[in-house]
């Protein structure tokens, strides 16, 4: 992996996606794990306030008393900004939550400002062909400068390799974003770990070759965005 | 890689900072700079003429997409720099993601 500490330095990950349900959550809460390891002072900001996320499944951790607690804190889409230019942390990650409509424009703008002040942006695919195809369409919606930046489109929930190539063939050419080698499939430990007390994909006891391929598949996913994001800005 | 993010590395405030800068100067029109509709009636009526009086340098469409009408988009690009609605340094990245937004505003067909 390349040098990580470098490259985190006042690290900004923005994770967006179209919908909710799609993997946001499960890659912002177990990201957030693992900046922890490098970076003390990081924080995962939850403005994903419409349903039970990140910041409820750090508040079942800290509850159950299972350390570290992970530094993740919930704030509204309007006071981004304002708390961000405040914030004397080292490395954020902002979790964005499902579709913004037309008539959200709070929202949607604070997504758009978002989308400027991160180093890397990155969106859950769930493979099916119609997630696929929407894809194109919300991509149109983020505004240019993301063409300045690393932007990584992660297959999730993968039924097999196989049939995540036919849906990827389906998904017309996009304009910013990177589809990662990477994938996460579909497997009961990227759900589960959050249920046993709000534990992390890298924290939990696997139980099966399915638990442990799904460790080797997050490990495998974060080392290929970091590589990313290295070799795009060392380039 | 095309163009540098020029934020990478600093706090989340100076990104906060510098991102609000560029916005207020990409708001900012030169107030000597012809309107946007005079600028593209001056260009359309004698572009050759409005283009060497304001050191404008034709655009290359290319990219993904085949347009037809490709001129009366560089007209739009063109008149856009020249009321100051655009930095030079955004044109390149406007007209891509422009070509779509002003093919619908201007009723241009946009073919795949």
């Amino acid at each position: 992996m390349q040098d990580i500490q470098k490259l985190i330095q006042n690290l900004v990950i923005v994770i967006i996606g179209d919908k909710g349900g799609i993997g946001k959550t499960l890659l912002a809460y177990n990201l957030i794990f693992w900046l922890l390891q490098y970076e003390p002072e990081c924080e995962l900001i939850d403005c994903d306030n419409d349903q039970f996320s990140s910041a409820d499944f750090a508040c079942l951790r800290k509850e159950a008393g299972i350390y570290p607690n992970l530094p993740i804190i919930n704030v509204p889409t309007q006071e981004l900004e304002k708390y961000l230019a405040n914030s004397k942390k080292k490395a954020h990650i902002i979790e964005f939550g499902k579709s913004f409509g037309e008539d959200d424009k709070a929202r949607r703008k604070a997504l758009e400002k978002a989308v400027k002040w991160g180093d890397i942006i990155l969106a859950p695919l769930p493979a099916s062909p119609v997630d696929a195809l929407a894809f194109g369409k919300f991509e149109e919606k983020l505004p240019v400068e993301i063409a300045n930046k690393p932007a990584i489109l992660i297959p999730n929930r993968v039924k097999s390799a196989k049939r995540l190539r036919m849906i990827l063939n389906s998904v017309p050419q996009l304009q910013y974003f990177k589809i990662s080698e990477s994938f996460l499939s579909d497997r009961l430990c990227f759900q589960d770990s959050f249920l046993d007390n709000g534990r992390t994909i890298f924290e939990i006891k696997p139980k099966s070759d399915s638990d442990r391929d799904g460790i080797k598949e997050f490990n495998k996913l974060v080392e290929e965005i970091i590589n990313t994001a290295a070799t795009f800005y060392e380039g | 890689m095309k163009d540098k993010n020029l934020n990478f590395g600093k706090s989340i405030a100076d990104k906060i900072k510098q991102t609000k800068d560029q916005e207020n100067d990409h708001s900012k029109t030169d107030s000597s700079a012809p309107s946007f509709d005079n600028a593209i009636s001056k260009i359309a009526s004698n572009k050759d003429e409005a283009m060497k009086e304001f050191n404008l340098k034709p655009i290359t469409i290319g990219g993904k997409y085949d347009l037809e009408g490709e001129e009366d988009i560089t007209l739009t690009i063109l008149a856009k720099k020249l009321s100051g609605g655009i930095k030079q340094e955004l044109a390149s990245r406007y007209v891509r993601e422009g070509i779509k937004r002003d093919a619908k505003k201007y009723n241009i067909p946009i073919i795949k």
